[in-house]
């Protein structure tokens, strides 16, 4: 991918610029978490699912709302314990 | 819906009998055609838009459609008619201006007015990646700027999710939910010049890893403008990694956002903490009218923040007080504020509304410094009133509050008081006091509901209702059926609403009739008549007699207090039946026309005249002055009235040459001493106007005459009015109106100089027998009655000069005729077989211009209905057979209606809600019914502090006697009956039994339950339930029920079971374990059934009855989290998905024939692999725009073609209607083709990828769009029908046959 003027951008920049773009060490609660994101996203934007989910739990409709987008902060819960190799052998020394 | 309907159309239908054309062949094609818009109001906005000083109400629709609102005060006079004061009543309704149609998801708006500017417009973001900006001016839709930003639909970081104005109107902000702003400046627009556009390249304020939760824009004066973001901002994935941090630990912020102009700029520049909670934002007036800065609500909060206000030294952050309580609700449950709205007032003065999640409206004062009114002091909230929930509130300046409410009806308010000094209140200075004592600066719901002031929630107290708009939002379920018993034409069953505002709407097709008396009649009527006298009361007149005619008498009913029969005193012939009658000049003289004469009564002397001969007169027609009557063999004569002697004088006789079967001699214009045409049909069908100009060379000319398809029944000559279109107000419109004896009816426009009939009459099938026309009036305008085998009517909107036509929503009726007299001013008096009745007709439900005109009736429900099914019972004295409707209603988090002071303390408190609910009126005797109407409010019970509470009951209605609940069973113990279907056991003699699947205690996060049962009912004598047995079941909740195979099919959580009848319990026989998520719906047919899993899509399962086994015989190869299905024939299915499409899915040919095996070696091996099971082809796919909760396969008219009925969350019913033949669907697609480049865009969304929104649409054309020809410019329209090779007219034409021939 290029810039207008032509010149390439890293791959850092690139993800600095679009939220969610992937990278090649991303770990399943990296990708999870974006996804999530992305969902409650979209059910923030379309007021009919937002007012279907409402009803189904006998909410208002800006308590659903408030919800989730409370949930876009951390939707699969805290992060796991990072499974850095050299972490583990530094400790098990 | 109906499994017993399903289960007979699958009844010896097998695969054998599929057709020898391949099934993949078969290309379906299908019409989306909206019948009623959605009603549900995302947002709404007050402004001045269409013109300067018009107080407005922009609302921002679900399915894309913005619509003007307007607040007017009708005032209607008494029918007394008397110029008094005091007789005139006036109405305030809130009124329709303005629709348009957008194409788009959309999402937000925000009022701007541009600087120097007097009036409003609106910026609006949609999924289209862009803002627009609309110019309502003189109520057209006008697109000053469309600014393309970013990706089209609602993702997460595509700005558009919010959009705030600056009170200036010199910027504008648009916000993502995350990460990214961008700030529009709006250049000055009285510098227009070319060079300049009215919005400048966007400045970004982009903060990465934060959501916004709200964004607003600040009244800073004419300082550089200040938006407020509510937003928090999470840690860093690699920071994340490193230290585990909880969601609750990350500060939510409200940052000020300032856009420098002299350097073009936007910056971040000030932050204060709030408390976690805050959802949304209010600005308070600023600059010179007030302190500036925000409101900030949340979870029991109302927080004050201003960067000018902040201090660092005080420990309190900023100024915060608490909200007043509901008794009882569980202290530690938070109570969310959802919307702040801030009114400004007079002289700088202002105050804010404000809504909790549980519908209470709070008054937020705020106290300013004494002497310059600069700084915020203190605030106190009051509450008042408790309303249903809200997504906007808007003040008008005229002292009404609209809120668009987010389930149920929309209600317009007038404010009785707003100065509360009685109503229970929290000050901010208390809030204060606790924090200092409490020592901690975090607000809590804890010290929030200790130092609350606490109320019951009762009636309005300082509001009144005074106007509704309905909205059927959430529609949870359809049902099309003629089931009420006497009317002829299917009506439309909706569930609708939620909690307090449930209710099953009944919509019917037409105007709603309002039936004022019925009598007895001795005969079967052949005609009737009302004869209105000189009595012209205000301009008004009033009618002196009903003249019944039978086929030897007449029957002669007098007006007045009461209606009473009246013999000979009237003059009239009462022993031979009336041709036609009328009141003869302004001297209260009658003529009746008999077969043998004309009879003319004068001060109660008969004056004769007796046709030569033997000959008989046919048929007649008279008017004050005028008499027209016609002999048998075609002959016509026709009398006036002398003015001078007042005699009736035969003045021409004319041979018609045929037969006459009817004549209409019409009406005198205004200011005209006689009605110069007649129009007369014959039996050779054909239908001649002639002149009935005084002069004797042209008297009973011939001027034009037609020819039709079928013998003309009955004509009028209609006198309507001119429309806006016609300025020239002094020549009316002439309209013929013909019924045919086909049962239909032809409306074609006079030339009132020529006479000269104009071409291409509109015809329209109305019913299966003659059409009988008469003039009735309707809201002082002129309009016609059509009779058929159901009563039609029709009439001219004034607004936009369109022909009406509607259906009235009555039985049929042989004859009718205007009415009109003290109590009813616009009434109908019509016979029906051998009932004489009194109808007046509702207008309000023939508006709104393009709209079909429906009219509904609402029957009040106890919890959000879920599911409904018709069963048949037997009444015990009858030997017919009735059809009941059964409706399961269940909502959670909610008491239920009997457990309460049994179980826990708590429950205590709701035992006494209901009488709350029900009859508060506060032993106010005086207060009549009316009044009790204006204050009457619903109100949520109260909260449980504990999720699984349930409140739920199975409900028996009788849709022959208008819906009247005959039985209703309370669940109880948080049991919730979720699903219900009609079952007929083969094994226990095909007694029809309801079977309701239910589950207890229920939570949604995690969801889980405790239990879940199969109830099943009996309905004894069709008015009872009685409860047979449970069954428990362990699998999951029960989610769907179906009529299979004469047992019962039952989707258990991921698995379907077949149970059979047992004497203490269901019987288990058969299943089918795995499938992927939920078994959300089943429909069955013959041997096979339907599965719709929650999230996979639909499997298609097949009874192998040799083994008992249940076998998968083909899945859909696309995951669609299905909420509703519709079966169309054996092999397809239509779905509804979460996300708002349509799938039309089909079985391959062949597919199942290979599933069942029988030697029963190879289900070892076939079934469990996922690429050997036959995929479902696709067929159609569509995107509706909302969520389609339910469908049905029904005609809307009697004997009509099916057509598919669907309708959404936000109240839309629409239907998919399959076309027939090919140059339908060529017309239809290149009209949609043409119309996606022409039809205006005004978020700028294309239509087509629009409905592509999710997955591409296939075969299905844009009904919505196609519409939006008749709203294009002239030019367009003629450039289209070039195209299409056909005039403006043609296509206009066949849009309307298309709905026509739904309806």
């Amino acid at each position: 991918m290029s810039n207008p003027g032509g010149a390439a951008i890293s791959a850092e920049q690139l993800k600095a610029r679009y939220v969610g773009t992937g990278h090649p060490d991303m770990t399943k609660y990296e990708w999870m978490t974006n996804q999530h994101r992305d969902t409650y996203a979209s059910h923030v934007g379309h007021y009919d699912q937002l007012s279907y989910m409402a009803v189904a739990q006998n909410q208002a409709i800006g308590r659903t709302r408030l919800e989730f987008l409370e949930k876009m902060v951390q939707p699969c819960g805290p992060p796991p314990p990072t499974k850095d190799v050299e972490r583990l052998l530094e400790e098990r020394e | 819906m109906a499994p017993n309907a399903t289960a007979a159309t699958g009844a010896g239908v097998t695969d054998d009998d599929a057709p020898a054309v391949p099934t993949h062949s078969i290309a379906m094609k299908l019409l989306d055609v909206r019948l009623q818009p959605a009603t549900a109001i995302l947002t709404s906005v007050t402004g001045e838009f269409t013109d300067v000083g018009r107080h407005e109400i922009a609302a921002l629709k679900a399915g894309g459609m913005i619509e003007i609102y307007r607040i007017v005060t009708v005032v209607t006079e008494d029918a007394d008619g008397e110029d008094d004061a005091s007789n005139a009543t006036s109405k305030t309704v809130i009124k329709l201006i303005l629709r348009v149609e957008t194409r788009s998801v959309l999402r937000s708006c925000a009022v701007v007015r541009f600087p120097g500017e007097k009036r409003d417009v609106l910026a609006v973001t949609a999924d289209s990646g862009a803002l627009s900006i609309l110019d309502f001016l003189n109520s057209t839709c006008k697109i000053l700027h469309c600014a393309v930003f970013g990706k089209t639909a609602c993702r997460r970081a595509t700005p558009g999710q919010y959009v705030a104005s600056d009170p200036k109107g010199r910027a504008v902000l648009v916000a993502a939910t995350e990460k990214r702003k961008l700030v529009y400046v709006l250049n000055n627009r009285s510098a227009e010049n070319a060079a300049t556009s009215l919005v400048a390249s966007p400045l970004e304020a982009h903060r990465a890893r934060t959501i916004t939760f709200d964004v607003v824009g600040i009244d800073n004066g004419y300082d550089n403008p200040i938006f407020a973001a509510l937003e928090l901002q999470y840690p860093e994935q690699e920071d994340a990694a490193a230290t585990t941090w909880t969601a609750s630990a990350v500060e939510k912020q409200l940052a000020y956002y300032e856009l420098d102009l002299g350097l073009n700029h936007v910056s971040r520049r000030w932050a204060t903490t709030t408390h976690r909670s805050a959802c949304c934002l209010a600005a308070l007036p600023g600059g010179a009218d007030g302190p500036g800065g925000v409101l900030v609500g949340g979870e029991d909060w109302v927080e004050y923040v201003h960067e000018a206000a902040s201090t660092s030294s005080n420990h309190i952050r900023n100024l915060a007080c608490s909200i007043p309580r509901r008794e009882l609700h569980p202290s530690d449950k938070g109570i969310l504020i959802t919307s702040i709205v801030v009114h400004r007032q007079k002289k700088s003065k202002f105050f804010a509304l404000a809504q909790s999640e549980l519908g209470d409206v709070y008054k937020i004062i705020v106290q300013l410094n004494e002497p310059d009114k600069t700084k915020v002091v203190g605030m106190e909230i009051a509450l008042l009133d408790t309303l249903p929930n809200v997504n906007a509130l808007n003040v008008s300046k005229l002292g009404m509050l609209f809120a668009a409410a987010s389930f149920g009806d929309h209600h317009l308010y007038q404010f009785e008081r707003i100065d509360l000094p009685d109503a229970p209140k929290n000050t901010s200075d208390e809030a204060t006091k606790a924090l200092t004592a409490s020592g901690s600066t975090v607000l809590t719901t804890a010290l929030a509901s200790e130092i609350a002031s606490k109320f019951v929630p009762t009636v309005l107290q300082n509001l009144r209702k005074i106007h509704s708009l309905d909205n059927p939002s959430p529609t949870t379920g359809v049902l099309v059926g003629e089931l009420a018993g006497n009317e002829v034409s299917p009506q439309i069953y909706a569930l609708t609403g939620s909690g307090p505002t449930s209710a099953l709407r009944v919509t019917r097709h037409g105007a709603s009739v309002t039936e004022l008396a019925v009598s007895e009649l001795p005969g079967v009527p052949g005609a009737i008549f009302t004869i209105g006298t000189g009595n012209t009361a205000g301009g008004k007149k009033l009618d002196q007699f009903i003249v019944v005619s039978f086929a030897d008498a007449t029957l002669v009913l007098s007006v007045g207090e009461t209606v009473e029969e009246v013999g000979k005193e009237s003059g009239f012939l009462t022993n031979s039946p009336t041709l036609a009658c009328s009141a003869l000049g302004s001297d209260g003289a009658l003529c009746q026309v008999h077969p043998v004469g004309v009879r003319h009564i004068q001060n109660g002397q008969a004056k004769q005249w007796h046709c030569p001969g033997l000959k008989r007169i046919e048929c007649a027609s008279a008017n004050e002055s005028q008499v027209i009557v016609a002999l048998a063999g075609g002959e016509i004569i026709y009398f006036e009235l002398d003015p001078m002697s007042g005699n009736l004088m035969e003045s021409a006789t004319r041979e018609m040459g045929a037969d006459v079967c009817c004549l209409d001699v019409g009406t005198i214009p205004k200011g005209r001493s006689r009605s110069l045409f007649a129009v007369v049909g014959c039996r050779d069908q054909t239908v001649r106007v002639i002149s009935l100009e005084p002069d004797k060379t042209k008297i009973l000319s011939q001027r034009s005459s037609t020819a039709l398809k079928a013998r003309p029944h009955s004509v009028a000559l209609q006198m309507m009015n001119a429309g806006v279109a016609n300025s020239n107000a002094n020549v009316d419109d002439l309209t013929l109106i013909i019924g045919l004896d086909d049962g239909s009816s032809l409306r074609a426009s006079i030339d009132p100089i020529t006479g000269s009939i104009g071409t291409s009459p509109t015809r329209r099938f109305l019913g299966a027998r003659p059409v009988a026309v008469s003039r009735i009036s309707l809201e002082s305008n002129p309009a016609t009655l059509l009779l058929s085998s159901r009563p039609w009517i029709t009439r001219r909107d004034a607004a936009s000069g369109k022909h009406i036509m509607a259906p009235l929503s009555y039985a049929p009726l042989d004859h009718g005729c205007s009415f009109s007299s003290d109590a009813v001013s616009e009434g109908i008096v019509a016979t029906a077989g051998k009932t004489l009745r009194i109808l007046s007709i509702e207008s309000s439900g023939m508006e709104g211009g393009d709209d079909e005109a429906f009219n509904t009736n609402k029957i009040p429900l106890r919890y959000t209905p879920r599911q409904m099914t018709l069963m048949s019972a037997t009444p015990s004295n009858a030997q017919e057979r009735k059809v009941v409707l059964v409706v399961v209603e269940s909502d959670c988090n909610e008491y239920g209606e009997k457990t309460g002071g049994k179980e826990d303390d708590a429950m205590d408190v709701d035992s006494d809600d209901e009488g709350r609910k029900e009859d508060l009126n506060q032993g106010d005797d005086e207060d009549d019914e009316e009044e009790k109407a204006m204050r009457r409010t619903s109100i949520r019970g109260p909260v449980p502090s504990s999720p699984g509470h349930w409140g739920s009951c199975v409900r028996l209605l009788d849709p022959s006697n208008s819906c009247t609940t005959l039985d209703c069973i309370e669940m109880g113990r948080n049991e919730a009956a979720l699903c219900c279907a009609s079952v007929r056991f083969h094994s226990k003699g095909g007694e029809p039994l309801l079977a309701v699947g239910t589950v207890t205690g229920m939570t949604m996060h995690p969801l889980k339950q405790d239990s879940s049962h199969i109830v099943i009912y009996r309905i004894v004598n069709g008015d009872r339930f009685q409860l047979l047995h449970r069954t428990s079941v362990d699998d999951g909740p029960v989610l769907s029920l179906a009529h299979f195979q004469g047992r019962l099919l039952v989707g258990i959580g991921t698995t379907l079971r077949l149970y059979e009848m047992g004497k203490r319990q269901l019987l288990r026989k058969s299943e089918l374990r795995n499938f992927p998520t939920f078994v959300k719906t089943v429909q069955t047919v013959g041997e096979r059934a339907y599965i719709g899993d929650m999230m996979q899509s639909i499997q298609i399962v097949r009874y192998d009855v040799s083994a008992n086994r249940l076998v998968l015989i083909a899945n859909d190869a696309s995951p669609r989290p299905i909420v509703c299905q519709e079966l169309l024939d054996w092999n397809t299915v239509a779905v509804g998905d979460k996300f708002g499409n349509i799938s039309v899915m089909r079985l391959p040919r062949g597919a199942d024939t290979s599933a069942i095996d029988v030697t029963g070696q190879r289900a070892l091996w076939d079934s469990s692999r996922e690429d050997m099971i036959p995929k479902l082809e696709l067929l159609c796919q569509y995107y509706v725009g909302e969520v389609v909760t339910s469908m049905t396969r029904s005609s809307l008219v009697a004997g009509g073609a099916e057509s598919l009925i669907y309708v959404t969350v936000s109240g839309r019913i629409g239907a998919f209607v399959p076309f027939t033949n090919r140059n339908d669907v060529d017309f239809y697609s290149q009209l949609e083709s043409e119309l996606r480049g022409d039809a205006s865009r005004p978020t700028g969304r294309d239509p087509q990828s629009y409905r592509s929104y999710y997955a591409p649409m296939m075969h299905v054309v844009d009904g919505d769009l196609c519409d939006a020809f008749n709203s294009l410019g002239p030019e367009k329209q003629n450039k289209i029908a070039e195209k299409l090779d056909r005039t403006v007219g043609e296509i206009m034409k066949k849009l309307e046959d298309t709905r026509n021939a739904l309806l």
